[in-house]
């Protein structure tokens, strides 16, 4: 079960990375939700119709996308918890290199809850650029 | 899994809570008592309290953590994940510094364990929330 876990998890994190919702979905229980953590602008939480929705566009923000690195990917029980870096540049040029600790809850194989942990100082650099695209000021991953 | 891992799992998972009440604590002496000779905490993101502290450090800072939050870390575990040899602790802490001014974080730490002791710990948290909030009191008493 966990290792079959661990597998949706890093299925998400690169259909994530690639703005794939299709490859996202089924991921992701019909109740989920995803939780930013801290003070950002980015931080707050996310109905699964957001989490899928700012998914989508998340290409727009990071055109050749996160390209996570991951540390570790741990599980047990109903939980993975991904420690991984991000390699992404922003559509203006600007590199965008945050560290994550994302906790995930799962049910049945699917994500019902995603709690999001990450610097919040770096991700508030993010918020000028999703306003200049005219994207959700919640993004999928800060 | 066999019975022998599960064993492991499960000290590894009481060696990550017992440093965190060490932490709260500012219990120096129990913290050295798990900390592998080679330890290291990594701070990460880009706060001003950032960077990797060696073992020493590490137990110099929990020593006076009472002086900057006097009534400890108020800290509740939000789940542990227990995997080889290493373990996820997500918590929240609903601390009051010495200044009088709430400081509630919420963090997970990553531990790996190497001989039963821990090696390294890896420190997510809000980041701004340090800076803001915590920072001013570090740097203005010489902590």
């Amino acid at each position: 079960m966990s290792e079959q876990n661990k597998k949706v998890v890093i299925e998400f994190i690169e259909a994530m990375s690639a703005g794939d919702v299709a490859r996202a979905t089924p991921c992701v229980a019909p109740n989920a939700k995803a939780v930013a953590m801290g003070k950002s602008k980015m931080s707050g939480e996310r109905s699964r119709d957001q989490m899928l929705g700012t998914l989508g566009s998340f290409t727009q923000l990071m055109p050749t996308g996160l390209n996570p690195k991951f540390i570790a990917v741990m599980a047990e029980g109903d939980h993975v918890v991904a420690e991984f870096e991000g390699n992404a540049k922003l559509a203006n040029g600007e590199p965008y290199c945050n560290e994550y600790a994302m906790v995930f809850t799962l049910k049945d194989g699917k994500i019902t809850l995603l709690n999001e942990y990450f610097c919040t100082k770096l991700a508030d650099t993010l918020y000028p650029v999703v306003q200049q695209l005219g994207l959700a000021a919640k993004a999928s991953v800060s | 899994m066999n019975h022998q891992s599960n064993e492991i799992l499960e000290r590894n998972k009481q060696l990550a809570l017992k440093f965190i009440e060490a932490t709260d604590k500012a219990d120096g002496a129990m913290a050295a008592s798990i900390l592998h000779p080679e330890a290291i905490a990594v701070s990460k993101g880009w706060s001003k309290i950032r960077g990797t502290r060696p073992r020493d450090q590490m137990i110099a800072a929990i020593s006076m953590f009472r002086k900057l939050m006097p009534e400890g870390l108020k800290f509740n575990i939000v789940s542990v994940t227990a995997d080889g040899d290493r373990v996820a602790v997500e918590w929240q802490g609903k601390a009051t510094l010495a200044n009088g001014v709430p400081y509630h974080n919420n963090y997970v730490m990553v531990f790996i364990i190497a001989d039963g002791k821990i090696k390294q710990l890896n420190e997510y948290f809000d980041t701004l929330l340090v800076d803001e909030v915590m920072w001013p009191l570090i740097s203005g008493s010489g902590f």
